[in-house]
């Protein structure tokens, strides 16, 4: 953007929000001008910030209204925006790549009602997911949304990228607890969905603007549904000999309605790495079941049954214990990347795939082969579902010399691998961290007639693209 | 509304238009016959009995094609696009909304011989079915393989599985099993531009919007959904039955309520309201063993009552006021499968909440009754318009804490044009489902006519007002697409653009869901 259009937005912004809800310091340009996209950490290692990414400007609105009267004034003047959250997304969802105008929704953080009756809760789209389930709390509820990133990303984040959180099997993705939506179109207006458990109504239009990430419009706060906290907890360790072993078992364990919280499968190499953390086996694969409910004694019968069968389906009882720590250790796996990724030599990542039963064994043998070419792979098998799973890869690419070039290129292989692996088996490339910039070339091959149908819808609600352009591979800019 | 007279003014069918069509599907595979056009003017929607029975005619198309494949449904639609043809999917017809009613002519497509599954993913537990599948047909099917899909609406025998999806059905086991839209996991569509859409058939994904959730109730008006992968469930081993009397309705409301935030899964809670429960059990506490004759579901009863006081139907207001006055406790049927000791166990902790909230218990035996005659209701219909008087359905659904305000509402605005009585259904942890049924009789075909849309308006505007969805199962059709603005709340730009995205032309359907 150019610097005549930047001090035009500024000058706009501040008109609308005064002075203090503004920022254009080069620092804050600088923080903003990125998410946790893993390639952007080499920018910085190389102490590049591409001009072109930095953002024209910040903006903190604090009402619906105040969203409306923004994009109103922005699309008139055709300045594209992106909402953002808490910046944790790992795509480059919300990294500005036009110069937008970034409308960082954290100070939209109230939970506005917590109904009793009705078990749904209403928040701002900008509330920090701890900060959510903390109130909650406190009321004698659970949203059960845990992706590890709790402390460091927002209900409007989860909802723009489908999220997934840590006890999915029982509790659903995001997507499953929004009941409506509030939000504001690219001409400005504000909608309201109905609030029903379900209708018959035509498309679900909320299900249109969740996992949208920003491109058809700006999520500014939600109903969700609510469950009472658990009123009995039960995590237990398996140890299996192979992956096929713990896979069938999970398989099994869900499809008899003996759906626990938690159901994670490691391999043998995550296993290892996480033997100490989780008082696990050193080999084969660690499985960990959780089960909680709110009522006491059906969650215990689940459990009672459901620990059964996965020892009759060849699993060795490994106690209380690595359910104990893993929830002890549940969100720590976000904050220890940064270490690894402090050592200029290495570069980690991680690649969430969705993938049918009868095809999850294959998928992620291809995948581990592929990513083996260039760098250290390990799987989890987790987020399981009546008809298949996740495999979440975390892969290590090395380069002893630091030539960072060399690591975004293994970086990039890795990726292929996974995602030529997915389309080619009929997998989904991404289960629960979205598209954003990174994905969107696989995105296109894997929704085919659907890609251009969304980039039609795109063109229709928003003709301008003044809505984080370009993620998801949607919409093309008009300067 | 269109007449069989102005037929006329639709786009011309021309010789060489038969002959390309013939082509595609075969001689046989197509009709204009005058008396296939005219059971093809229609669905189920009483208005058009209603105007049948005066000898008028809704709106037949122009011609009916049955294609057997994906790729003759994609030349069709290539075909119909090229001259601009309005389209009209078809199952069985058997839906109350005038979903499937040729408003503009063109060429309904009747997807009846599409009926194969067409893959069975065992390990997966996913089969992928064709959408001219009717559901009674498909479910004896995947039973023989040890599996049930779970979707049993009462229309079951005469209602296709492209039908359910395109709007939204939900069977009477939703309560475990889900709605079509919690079952569907992929689809395949033919979209207006000839283009096949295939979504992936994985459990979830974060892959932008939800492509089939666009579909999945689109009421034919976005593309011919042609088939679907849908989630299966093991055939349950135990299946335990329980019925409950309770004092008023308030109390019943509550323990349905309190049971579902429990987390429990029933397979059916069926509540009914104090006036038919009054038609079902004659408003005692006391259910004797055996079945009493008639009268023993909603509509059957209500069938059996109207004929008896056919006359104050003309004056629905006065038995209103004595049933709702008179008529006080009300009557729940459960009903627990699958995992035996599961289903168990959810059946003693449903006893408990059910006694806890006032509940008197009934025993079994109401439940399993429901259970015999579960899909009669759909066939009893025809015999109220024979008698003069007309009977309909109205289905919403709400949170939990508008629920009785929904009904009391609901039930004053309909009570001046109707007999009418309620049920509810379809709970889930945040709200259910409020299922009116009605009865009302007028002496000319006008009056009934300005009867019926007079009671649809303030049901539906009441229904609004209390800020209820318009449907929770039976969809849009034409009957309520006046009030798709209001029931989007802002986000109608939003469904246009999709129209528009993906049926520039407006062929698809034209006229349903207001687009």
């Amino acid at each position: 953007m150019e610097q005549k259009k930047i001090l035009e937005a500024i000058n706009l912004l501040i008109g609308l929000v005064g002075k203090e809800r503004v920022k254009f310091d080069q620092t804050s340009m600088i923080i903003y001008a990125k998410d946790i996209f893993i390639p952007g950490y080499v920018d910085l290692r190389l102490g590049q910030t591409p001009r072109t990414l930095l953002p024209a400007a910040v903006c903190f609105p604090q009402s619906t209204e105040e969203v409306a009267k923004i994009v109103s004034r922005l699309r008139k003047n055709n300045i594209p925006l992106v909402a953002y959250g808490a910046g944790s997304g790992v795509l480059a969802a919300a990294a500005p790549v036009h110069g937008e105008v970034i409308l960082d929704l954290k100070r939209m953080n109230k939970v506005r009602s917590i109904n009793r009756v009705n078990h749904t809760c209403e928040a701002e789209a900008g509330i920090i997911g701890q900060d959510l389930e903390r109130e909650l709390n406190k009321a004698g509820f659970t949203l059960g949304h845990f992706p590890s990133s709790i402390y460091c990303s927002t209900l409007g984040g989860w909802l723009s990228t489908r999220s997934a959180g840590q006890l999915s099997a029982k509790y659903g993705k995001v997507e499953d607890m929004v009941i409506a939506l509030e939000g504001v179109l690219a001409d400005g207006s504000v909608f309201r969905t109905r609030a029903t458990p379900r209708a018959a109504t035509g498309p679900d239009l909320d299900q249109v603007l969740v996992g949208a990430e920003g491109t058809l419009g700006i999520i500014t706060a939600a109903l969700l549904s609510i469950s009472p906290l658990p009123a009995a907890q039960i995590y237990r360790g398996f140890g299996f000999d192979n992956v096929d072993g713990g896979l069938e078992a999970m398989r099994v364990l869900i499809q008899k309605e003996l759906v626990p919280a938690l159901l994670r499968l490691y391999d043998p190499l995550d296993t290892r790495f996480n033997a100490k953390k989780l008082s696990g086996p050193e080999t084969g694969c660690l499985l960990v079941a959780g089960y909680e409910g709110a009522n006491k004694e059906l969650t215990e019968l689940k459990a009672r049954l459901g620990f059964k069968l996965l020892q009759d389906k060849g699993g060795k009882d490994l106690g209380e214990e690595p359910g104990k720590q893993w929830l002890t250790h549940r969100y720590s796996v976000s904050y220890n990347q940064s270490k690894i990724l402090a050592e200029p030599a290495n570069l980690l990542d991680t690649i969430e795939v969705s993938v049918n039963w009868r095809d999850a064994a294959e998928l992620s043998r291809k995948v581990m082969a592929g990513i083996s070419r260039v760098g250290l792979v390990m799987a989890h098998f987790s987020h399981g579902w009546r008809d298949g799973v996740c495999i979440y890869f975390s892969f290590l690419v090395k380069e002893p010399g630091e030539n960072q070039e060399k690591l975004i290129e293994k970086h990039a292989q890795a990726w292929d691998a996974a995602m030529d692996a997915c389309l080619e088996m009929g997998a989904s490339i991404s289960h629960h961290h979205g598209i954003g910039i990174h994905r969107a070339k696989w995105l296109k091959k894997e929704l085919g007639a659907g890609h251009q149908i969304l980039n039609k819808i795109k063109n229709e609600i928003d003709p301008q693209s003044i809505f984080n352009p370009g993620k998801l591979g949607l919409g093309e800019r008009k300067e | 509304m269109n007449s069989w007279m102005a037929a006329a003014q639709y786009l011309p069918v021309s010789a060489e238009f038969l002959r390309e069509i013939a082509g595609i599907v075969g001689e046989e595979h197509l009709s204009q016959d005058p008396v296939q056009l005219v059971s093809y003017s229609r669905d189920v929607w009483p208005r058009e009995t209603i105007e049948m029975q005066a000898g008028k005619l809704p709106c037949p198309p122009q011609l009916v094609v049955w294609p057997g494949s994906v790729q003759e449904v994609q030349k069709l639609v290539l075909l119909a696009s090229k001259k601009n043809f309005p389209i009209i999917p078809l199952g069985a017809a058997s839906g109350v909304c005038g979903g499937t009613v040729a408003l503009s002519g063109g060429i309904t497509i009747d997807l009846k011989r599409m009926d194969r599954i067409l893959n069975l993913d065992k390990k997966s537990m996913l089969a992928e079915v064709e959408v001219g599948a009717i559901g009674e047909i498909l479910e004896r099917k995947l039973n023989r393989e040890g599996f049930t899909f779970g979707h049993f609406p009462s229309s079951m025998y005469c209602s296709a599985l492209g039908g359910w999806i395109a709007t939204r059905s939900a069977g009477q086991l939703s309560s475990k099993y889900g709605k079509i839209e919690d079952m569907v996991v992929s689809l395949e569509v033919v979209l207006p531009d000839g283009q096949i859409l295939k979504t992936r058939t994985v459990p979830r994904s974060a892959t932008g919007p939800s492509l089939n959730q666009i579909f999945i109730g689109s009421e034919g008006t976005l593309g011919i959904i042609t088939s679907a992968a849908l989630r299966l469930w093991e055939y349950p081993k135990a299946r335990e039955f329980q019925g409950f009397m309770f004092p008023d309705l308030r109390q019943g409301l509550e323990a349905i309520r309190l049971m579902m935030q429990a987390e429990l899964k029933p397979a059916v809670i069926r509540l009914y309201d104090p006036v038919d429960t009054y038609f079902s059990s004659k408003g005692t506490l006391e259910e004797k063993p055996k079945p009493k004759k008639p009268g023993l579901s909603s509509r059957r009863g209500l069938i059996h009552f109207a004929r008896q006081v056919l006359p104050y139907l003309y004056h629905p207001a006065l038995p209103n006021r004595l049933l709702q006055s008179r008529a006080k406790s009300s009557k729940m049927i459960l009903v627990f499968e699958g995992e035996p000791e599961i289903a168990a166990l959810e059946h003693k902790l449903a006893n408990a909440i059910c006694l806890k909230a006032g509940g008197v218990d009934l025993g079994e035996w109401p439940a399993r009754n429901w259970w015999k005659h579960r899909y009669r209701v759909s066939y009893t219909m025809s015999q109220a318009f024979d008698l003069g008087f007309f009977v309909d359905t109205i289905e919403v659904a709400t949170v939990w804490d508008n629920v009785e305000n929904l009904y009391h509402s609901m039930q004053a605005a309909i009570s001046r044009h109707a007999l009418v009585m309620a049920h509810f259904s379809h709970a889930y942890p945040q709200g259910c489902s409020i299922y009116f049924s009605i009865a009302a009789a007028a002496k000319t075909l006008e009056e009934r006519l300005r009867l019926y849309d007079a009671m649809w308006k303030d049901a539906l505007d009441a229904c609004m007002k209390s800020g209820a969805a318009l449907s929770h199962h039976h969809g849009i059709g034409i009957l309520k697409a006046k009030w798709m603005e209001m029931e989007q709340g802002g986000a109608s730009p939003l469904l246009k653009a999709i129209k528009r995205a993906i049926d520039p032309q407006n062929i698809m359907n034209p006229g349903k869901l207001g687009l």
